[in-house]
Formats: structure tokens, C-alpha cells, sequence
């Protein structure tokens, strides 16, 4: 029982580090785990299973606040470390995705300025939105995660996952799925 | 130049005061000067170690251990542990001249 909620535990936090800015995640990451792996393991001996409430309660305040304060140094390029040239990896890339979601429904809008045979609703616009940005913001944060050579795999589920759920919405692939051809 | 200390890096520095230490060594040294009023999370701990590497208060050596990172003090850093006991030594002095333990009514030490 031990072994396995450490095993969990560990797997957790592992999930919350990855949420840290990569330069920082380079530098302490490891020695990160380290520390949370020995307090836990620490925490059970002292107070058994019941501990591991209290110490998750310490642990997940003690990253929020972590997590704030890293990635305001990191905007403010604070970072001592060498400075991260990836663009999926920098936080102003979701800006980007913000620009380009923004072109992308231009178009539209420049259509129906022009009585091209587009009638959006201010609806149309947010669920496209949100649509556009969600899926870009899906592949940066899916992407920090997985390694660099499967970068175009992921683009493409994404994609596909965004045509998907597009194509559903305007036509009803399957009439049993939620908003058919909304 | 003396750095301002917050109660955490106090805390890191005078844990690395004897010895040099990796960061577990830190947060559990810590716990205990502290007599467990400061328990840092490795979130706190690092943030901390960071700025502490950035201001050059401490630095990152070769330890024992190849696997983990250790980390001393620099001149600078003990300089400003050094101030910091000071004023605090300054200020106890103080108190207990003017008898302030007293009249406060202080029966503990809180941090």
C-alpha cells in the first residue's frame, strides 16, 4: 500500500514540475524530486497513510506559490540560466497562438464585411476561438512534455482532433455526440 | 554589498554555516534550527537556492554524494549571515537591557 501511494505520489508531483519554466525545471527539477521523494517517504514513516494528506495539502501550496513566483521571474527574464531559444518552451508563444487565433477568424470577419456568403454570429466567433486557442494551446503544453522528434505527431492529432470536433459541430458526425451540427 | 535576507534563505544560510550540504540535508537542517517552525517544501527551497546562486550568497559545489547537488557558502554569504546574527544579537542585547522580555510579556520566541 506504502510503496504504491509513494509510486503515485512521486508520479504527481512529476506531473506538477512539468508546469515549472524549462530553465528552471533543467536546473532543480531533478534534485526537486529527490526532496519531495525523501519527505514522503519521511511523512508516511512518521504519521502512515494519514500523513500523506497533510503532507499533500503542504506540498501543493508550497507549488502554487513555487510555480507563481518562477514563472513571473521567468517573464520578467530574470531566469540566471541560459536563456531557453525554443519558442514552444516560452510562455509568450501562447500570445502567438492569441495573434494567430486572432488572424485565423479575421478571415471570416473580412468575409462577411464583404457579403462573401458568411453569416457568423458573435457565437460562431467565441466557439472558434476558443476552438483555435485551445487546440494551440493543447500542442504547446502536450509538446513541453513529449520529446522534440514527436513534435509533428502530436501537431497532427491536435489538428485532427480540432477538425474533428469542427467538422461535428457544423455538420453532426455522429448524431449521439453532444451538439450534433450546433 | 549586504544582502537583505528573507526568513527562508536566514534560515538556508545558517544551515550552511558548518557545513556544506545538498538540499534534503538543507530542508531537514532547517526543520530542526528552526525547531520545526520553518518546513520547506522543495518549491520554497529551490526558489530560495535560486536566488540565493543569483545574488551569490551561496555557491554549487562537488560533494559527496556525485548524484546530488551541494551547495557553501560564499564570502559574501557569510558576510551577510554574519551582519544578520549581528543585529540580532544587537537587538536581544537590547531587549534584555531594557528588560522588554518582561514587560512584553514574552514567553516564547515566535517566528
Amino acid at each position: 500500500m506504502s510503496n504504491l501511494l509513494i509510486r503515485q505520489s512521486e508520479r504527481i508531483y512529476d506531473l506538477l514540475l512539468s508546469f515549472y519554466p524549462e530553465s528552471y525545471k533543467h536546473q532543480f527539477g531533478e534534485e526537486m524530486k529527490y526532496v519531495f521523494s525523501e519527505s514522503l517517504k519521511e511523512a508516511l514513516v512518521e504519521s502512515k497513510e494519514s500523513g500523506i494528506v497533510s503532507f499533500w495539502t503542504r506540498t501543493i501550496i508550497d507549488t502554487g506559490k513555487s510555480l507563481t513566483v518562477q514563472h513571473i521571474d521567468n517573464m520578467k527574464g530574470g531566469g540566471f540560466m541560459k536563456k531557453n531559444n525554443d519558442i514552444i518552451m516560452q510562455n509568450k508563444v501562447f500570445l502567438w497562438i492569441a495573434a494567430g487565433t486572432g488572424m485565423i477568424l479575421s478571415i471570416p470577419l473580412m468575409a462577411m464585411l464583404f457579403k462573401l456568403g458568411f453569416d457568423w454570429g458573435i457565437f460562431d466567433f467565441l466557439i472558434m476561438g476558443i476552438h483555435l486557442f485551445g487546440a494551440g494551446s493543447v500542442f504547446v503544453l502536450i509538446a513541453r512534455v513529449t520529446p522534440r522528434k514527436y513534435r509533428v505527431l502530436v501537431a497532427v492529432a491536435v489538428m485532427a482532433a480540432l477538425l474533428l470536433t469542427w467538422v461535428h459541430l457544423a455538420v453532426g458526425i455522429v448524431d449521439t455526440w453532444p451538439l450534433a451540427g450546433s | 554589498m549586504i544582502v537583505q535576507l528573507s526568513q527562508s534563505e536566514f534560515y538556508i544560510l545558517l544551515s550552511l554555516a558548518i557545513k556544506s550540504r545538498h538540499g534534503y540535508e538543507i530542508m531537514k537542517q532547517v526543520e530542526q534550527d528552526s525547531g520545526r517552525k520553518v518546513i520547506l517544501g522543495p518549491g520554497t527551497l529551490y526558489g530560495s537556492i535560486k536566488r540565493m546562486l543569483q545574488s551569490k550568497l551561496i555557491e554549487e559545489i562537488a560533494g559527496d554524494n556525485p548524484r546530488r547537488k551541494y551547495y557553501s557558502l560564499t564570502e559574501k554569504g557569510r558576510k551577510s549571515l554574519s551582519s544578520e546574527l549581528q543585529r540580532y544579537n544587537d537587538a536581544v542585547k537590547l531587549a534584555k537591557q531594557k528588560d522588554l522580555f518582561k514587560s512584553l510579556g514574552v514567553v516564547k520566541l515566535a517566528i
